[in-house]
C-alpha cells in the first residue's frame, strides 16, 4: 500500500513539472502542421541571429483552427505570432486583440513595396494593418488534357469566354472510350469545407461581370443585380440546366471536386498550384493543362485572392521580439519557401521553386486578383448567400428569386 | 445543525458535487453574462435573444433538431435494446460478437463521419455501387444532397455510432436479472418475446430511463456527425441549434449571441430535465 | 427442440448487427491497405491491388501518433479512474439515501451537459489557465470529468439501486459500517455496471477531439484525435493514412473490451440472492 502510495506521488510531481516546463519568456510561434519543420528551421535561424529570444514552435490543424486562435485571444493568454487564413484576419482584427503592425513593422525592415497590394488590403482594417500576408494564391482552370483530345478539342488552346467555357464543358461531358462517364466542369455546391469552397468559386464569375455580393465600398448589397445573378446563373446553369456537372454537385467540396478530376470523371476544375500537386501525385498518367479561369466577352477575368498572413495579438507576451520575428519571415527568399502556393512577397516568384511553365496561368491569374470584402460580417454573409445558392442548385427557387433573399437577409444583417 | 444530522448520503455526494461546482460554475455565469451584453461589454438587454431567434431560418432549424434528437434516440435505443438483449444469449462466438459489436462506437467520430460521407456519395460512394448492381435502384440516389433523404440518412449515422453504448448498458442491466425470473416463466411455457416484454424489459427500466435522459443530450449536443457531413447543407435542410451556435461563436465571431442561444438551450434542456424527473420519479416511488 | 429454434432465433439477427455495426469499419481498415489511386475510383474497388503497408509505415514511423497515443493513455486512464472514485461514492449516496435536495444535487450533476460546448470552451481556457493547468495531463483530465462524471454517477446510481436492499441490512445488522458494505457487498454486485461505465469513459475521453484542441497546443500533451487531425494539410487529408491510424486507434479498445467482457458473465446476481 506505502509503495502504492509513494508511486502516485511521484506520478503526480511528474504531472506538475510537466506542467512548469513551458516557460513564459519563450516566444510561441503557431504555426500549421504542414509548415511545423519549416518553421522550426527558420526559427532556429532566427535564434542564432537573435540570441536574447528563444522561439518555442506549435503546430496548428486547420480543423477547428479559428476557434482555437479566438479561444486564446479571448482568454488574454496569447502565442506571440500565428499563421491564419487572411480571410479571417479582419474579423479576427474586428475582434479588437490584434496589434497594429504597419509602422513596427517598416521600423523592422518589411519592404510593403514588394508585398502583393491585394494582400495587404486582406489585413487591412479601418485604415490599420493588422496582419503581414505571406502567402498569396489563386484559382485557375485546371483541366484533362486527355479528355480535351477524346472530345476533338484542342488540349493547347482552354476555354477563354464563357461562350467557350460553356460550349466546352458540354462537348466534354460524354461517355469516354472506356465507357466511363465524363462531365465537363465541377461546380463545388455542398460538402463539409464551406461556404468558402462554393464562394471561391462563384463569387468570381459576379466580379468578372461587373457584379458582386456588395458594392466596391461594401456599403451595398448588389448580389440581386442583374450583373450578378447573371454570374450565379452560369454557375448554376452548369450544373441544373447544362448538366455538365456531376450528380454529386451538391455534395462535393475542392476535395471532392479534385478526386473526380483525378479519377477521370471530371475534366475541368478551377484549383491552386498545391492541387496540381496533389493531382500529380495521385494520378500521374493524366495529363494536366492550366488556363485563365473564363470571363464574359470583352470583360476582364477575375478571381479572389487567397493566402495567409501572419498576425501577432495585443496581449502577447514578446511582442517586439514577434515583430522582428516577422520581419524576418517578410523576406522574399524564405517567403518562396514557406508558402505552400506562392509567396506574398512578389520578387519571391523569381525562385526557381516557381519556374515550371505549368504555374504561369496561375501567375497571371494573380494579376487579376482580389481580397474579399474585408468588413467583419463577411463569414456570415457568405454563408447566407451559400445557403441560397444551394435553393438555385436543388433548383427549389430561380436564381433571381434566391439572391433577391440572400439580399434582403443581408441588408438585414448589415442593418443591425 | 450538527454534522450528525447531515445525511451520510450528503457525504458520499459532496465531492462529486463539489469538483462540477468548480469546474462549471465559472463557465455558466460568463454564459450568462455575455447573453446580456454586446461585444465591448456593455449591457444590451435582450438583444443577442431577438437578433438570434429573428433569423429567417429559425423554424426550419428547430424542426430538424426535434427530428435529429428523436429519430436518433429511437433508433439507438431500439437497435441498443436489441443488440444488447441479443448479447446476453449463449452463442459460439460471444465473446468475439460483443467486442465486434463495439466498434462503431469506439471509432473517432470524425472519421466515422468522413467514412460514412465516402460511403453516401453520389458518384464514388459504395452504398450506391451496391444498390445499383444489385438491382434495388436503377440511379444512384443523392442520398445527402436530397432534401428528403438528407436527415435520415444522417440519423442513420448516429443511431449506427451510439447503439453499442446503449447495448453495453442494457447488457449490463440484464446481468442482475436473476436466473430465477426466467426458470419461473419457462415453467409456465413461456416463449422468447415473452421473455423480453415481461422480465427483462421491466428490470431494465431504470438502466434505460437514464440512458434515454442521457442519449437526449448528447443528441442535442452532439455536432460532428452533421458538421462534417453536410455543414448543415443542403440550404440548411439539415441544420440543427448546436452548430448553429458553434458557427455564431467561431465562424462569425458573435460569442453574444451563441451566448443567446446558449442560455435558450440550458432553459430547454433545464425544462425537459425537470420533467423527466418528476415523470418518473413519481413512478419510481410506488 | 426449443434450443435450435432459439440458436436460429439468434443467430440470424445477430449476424445483421454484426454486418452492420463492422462493414463501415471494414472499408476503412481495407482503405488503410490501398496506395493513393485506388482510394477514390468509380466504381469503387473492393480490395487494395495490391495491398500496401505505406500508410501503416508512415503512421507509426513519420507521424506523432506514436507519442499521442502515449498521451492519450494516460489522459484517458486518469480520467476514468478518477471519475469512477467520485462517481462509486456520488451513486452510492443517490442510491441508497434519501435527503433533502437529493433530486435538485441529482440533476445538478448534468449541469455541465446543459451548455452547448462551443460555449464552454473559453471560460474553461480560462479557468485552467488561472489554475496553470493548460498543456497539462491534469487539466485535460480534469476538464474530461465533465464529460464523464455525469454519465457515470446516473448509470451506477441506476445500478445501485438494482441491488436488493436487504442484502446490504443484515450486514449493517451485523456491524459492518457503512463504507464496509459498499466495498464489501455492493460494489462487487454492480461489476459489470463499472466495467459498462469505465468502458463508457475511457470511449468518451480517447476521441475527445474539441476539449484536447483548445488545451493542449504542445505537442508533448496532444491525443490522437489531434493527430488524425494532422494528416489534413491546407487543400487535402491524407485518407489512406487517416484509415491506417483510426485502425491503430480502435482496435486496442475493442481487444480491451475483449478480455474485459468476462467479467460481464452474468451469475453474481444470481450466485448472490441464491447464497
Amino acid at each position: 500500500m506505502k509503495r502504492m502510495t509513494k508511486t502516485l506521488a511521484a506520478g503526480f510531481a511528474l504531472l506538475l513539472s510537466q506542467a512548469s516546463l513551458a516557460s513564459a519568456a519563450d516566444l510561441v510561434w503557431w504555426t500549421m502542421n504542414w509548415n511545423e519543420q519549416k518553421a522550426k528551421d527558420y526559427a532556429a535561424e532566427f535564434m542564432k541571429e537573435n540570441p536574447d529570444v528563444k522561439i518555442r514552435v506549435e503546430a496548428n490543424v486547420a480543423g477547428g483552427l479559428q476557434s482555437r486562435i479566438l479561444v486564446a485571444l479571448q482568454s488574454g493568454s496569447t502565442p506571440d505570432l500565428i499563421d491564419v487564413q487572411n480571410g479571417a484576419n479582419i474579423p479576427l482584427a474586428q475582434t479588437g486583440k490584434l496589434e497594429p503592425l504597419r509602422d513596427k513593422l517598416t521600423a523592422a525592415g518589411v519592404e510593403f513595396d514588394n508585398i502583393l497590394p491585394a494582400s495587404l488590403d486582406t489585413a487591412t482594417y479601418e485604415g490599420q494593418l493588422y496582419g503581414l500576408p505571406f502567402q498569396a494564391e489563386a484559382h485557375a482552370l485546371i483541366y484533362n488534357k486527355g479528355a480535351f483530345k477524346e472530345a476533338g478539342l484542342d488540349p493547347e488552346k482552354p476555354p477563354q469566354t464563357w461562350t467557350e467555357f460553356i460550349d466546352y464543358a458540354k462537348k466534354l461531358t460524354r461517355t469516354n472510350s472506356k465507357g466511363q462517364q465524363v462531365f465537363g466542369y465541377g461546380v463545388s455546391g455542398g460538402g463539409a469545407d464551406q461556404p468558402g469552397n462554393a464562394l471561391f468559386r462563384s463569387l468570381p464569375f459576379m466580379w468578372m461581370n461587373g457584379g458582386g455580393i456588395l458594392s466596391p465600398d461594401n456599403k451595398d448589397v448588389i448580389v440581386n443585380s442583374s450583373a450578378s445573378v447573371e454570374g450565379v446563373k452560369l454557375y448554376v446553369d452548369l450544373f441544373t440546366t447544362y448538366k455538365v456537372s456531376p450528380p454529386s454537385t451538391l455534395e462535393n467540396d475542392s476535395n471532392g471536386l479534385r478526386r473526380l478530376f483525378q479519377v477521370g470523371n471530371v475534366a475541368m476544375i478551377p484549383g491552386a498550384t498545391s492541387d496540381i500537386e496533389r493531382i500529380r501525385a495521385a494520378a500521374p498518367d493524366i495529363e494536366i493543362g492550366v488556363g485563365q479561369l473564363p470571363h464574359p466577352e470583352g470583360k476582364q477575368t477575375a478571381v479572389i485572392l487567397g493566402g495567409w498572413n501572419f498576425i501577432i495579438p495585443k496581449d502577447a507576451p514578446n511582442k517586439e521580439a514577434a515583430i522582428r520575428l516577422a520581419a524576418f519571415m517578410s523576406k522574399p527568399e524564405r517567403q518562396a519557401l514557406y508558402t505552400t502556393t506562392f509567396p506574398a512577397a512578389m520578387s519571391g516568384l523569381d525562385d526557381k521553386r516557381f519556374a515550371d511553365p505549368i504555374m504561369n496561368a496561375h501567375k497571371e491569374m494573380l494579376k487579376h486578383a482580389r481580397p474579399q470584402p474585408t468588413i467583419p460580417q463577411w463569414g456570415q454573409i457568405g454563408q447566407i448567400y451559400y445557403n441560397h445558392l444551394q435553393e438555385a442548385l436543388l433548383q427549389s427557387s430561380t436564381v433571381q428569386e434566391a439572391m433577391d433573399s440572400a439580399a434582403s437577409e443581408i441588408e438585414t444583417l448589415l442593418s443591425q | 445543525m450538527t454534522m450528525r444530522n447531515i445525511s451520510p448520503g450528503v457525504w458520499f455526494i459532496l465531492p462529486t458535487m463539489l469538483l462540477l461546482a468548480a469546474l462549471i460554475v465559472y463557465p455558466m455565469l460568463s454564459t450568462a453574462e455575455l447573453s446580456v451584453t454586446d461585444a465591448n461589454g456593455a449591457f444590451a438587454g435582450m438583444r443577442n435573444f431577438n437578433v438570434a431567434i429573428s433569423a429567417p431560418s429559425t423554424r426550419l432549424i428547430l424542426f430538424n433538431t426535434a427530428y435529429y434528437v428523436i429519430g436518433s434516440v429511437v433508433f439507438q435505443l431500439l437497435l441498443g435494446i436489441l443488440a444488447g438483449i441479443l448479447l446476453n444469449q449463449h452463442f459460439a462466438g460471444r465473446a468475439l460478437v460483443r467486442s465486434l459489436m463495439l466498434i462503431p462506437w469506439v471509432v473517432p467520430g470524425i472519421v466515422a463521419a468522413m467514412t460514412w460521407a465516402w460511403m453516401f456519395h453520389t458518384d464514388y460512394g459504395i452504398i450506391n455501387y451496391i444498390m445499383t448492381q444489385v438491382g434495388v435502384i436503377s440511379e444512384p440516389i443523392g442520398w445527402l444532397t436530397n432534401p428528403n433523404t438528407v436527415m435520415p440518412a444522417l440519423i442513420a449515422v448516429n443511431a449506427w455510432k451510439m447503439f453499442p453504448f446503449v447495448a453495453v448498458m442494457v447488457l449490463a442491466g440484464l446481468q442482475s436479472v436473476p436466473e430465477e425470473l426466467y426458470e419461473a416463466v419457462r415453467v409456465d411455457g413461456a416463449n422468447f418475446w415473452h421473455e423480453i416484454w415481461h422480465i427483462m424489459l421491466p428490470q431494465l427500466r431504470p438502466v434505460l430511463v437514464s440512458i434515454t435522459l442521457l442519449l437526449t443530450i448528447w443528441a442535442l449536443d452532439g455536432i460532428t456527425i452533421i458538421y462534417s457531413i453536410t455543414g448543415g447543407g443542403p440550404a440548411n435542410r439539415s441544420m440543427i441549434f448546436p452548430i448553429q451556435i458553434y458557427v455564431q461563436a467561431f465562424e462569425y465571431f458573435e460569442f453574444n449571441r451563441a451566448a443567446a442561444l446558449s442560455v435558450l438551450y440550458f432553459l430547454f434542456l433545464s425544462v425537459i430535465i425537470v420533467l423527466y424527473m418528476r415523470v418518473f420519479a413519481a413512478q419510481e416511488k410506488d | 427442440m426449443r434450443d435450435r429454434r432459439r440458436t436460429l432465433l439468434i443467430s440470424l439477427p445477430v449476424a445483421i448487427l454484426v454486418i452492420v455495426a463492422v462493414f463501415p469499419f471494414l472499408w476503412m481498415a481495407v482503405s488503410a491497405f490501398k496506395p493513393l489511386a485506388q482510394l477514390y475510383t468509380i466504381p469503387p474497388q473492393w480490395l487494395p491491388d495490391p495491398p500496401t503497408l505505406e500508410n501503416f509505415k508512415n503512421v507509426v514511423f513519420q507521424s506523432n501518433i506514436p507519442r499521442y497515443f502515449i498521451n492519450s493513455l494516460i489522459i484517458s486512464i486518469g480520467s476514468t479512474f478518477l471519475a469512477l472514485v467520485f462517481a462509486i461514492f456520488a451513486a452510492y449516496g443517490f442510491a441508497r439515501f434519501d435527503f433533502r435536495g437529493r433530486s435538485a444535487a441529482l440533476a445538478f450533476v448534468l449541469i455541465g451537459q446543459l451548455l452547448p460546448t462551443a460555449t464552454v470552451i473559453v471560460p474553461l481556457y480560462i479557468v485552467l489557465n488561472y489554475l496553470g493547468l493548460i498543456n497539462t495531463y491534469l487539466g485535460l483530465i480534469l476538464v474530461y470529468l465533465i464529460l464523464t462524471l455525469p454519465l457515470s454517477v446516473w448509470m451506477l446510481t441506476g445500478y445501485f439501486r438494482g441491488i436488493p436492499k436487504e442484502l446490504e441490512d443484515a450486514a449493517i445488522i451485523d456491524g459492518a459500517s457503512q463504507l464496509g458494505v459498499l466495498f464489501r457487498i455492493s460494489l462487487p454486485l454492480v461489476t459489470p455496471g463499472i466495467i459498462a461505465v469505465t468502458l463508457y469513459s475511457f470511449v468518451a475521453t480517447w476521441n475527445e477531439f474539441v476539449f484536447a484542441l483548445s488545451f493542449a497546443t504542445e505537442k508533448e500533451m496532444k491525443t490522437l484525435p489531434i493527430g488524425l487531425a494532422e494528416f489534413s494539410t491546407e487543400f487535402d487529408t491524407d485518407w489512406g493514412a487517416v484509415m491506417a491510424a483510426s485502425f491503430v486507434m480502435t482496435l486496442p479498445i475493442a481487444l480491451i473490451f475483449l478480455v474485459m467482457q468476462r467479467m460481464f458473465v452474468g451469475g453474481l446476481m444470481s450466485g448472490a440472492t441464491k447464497g
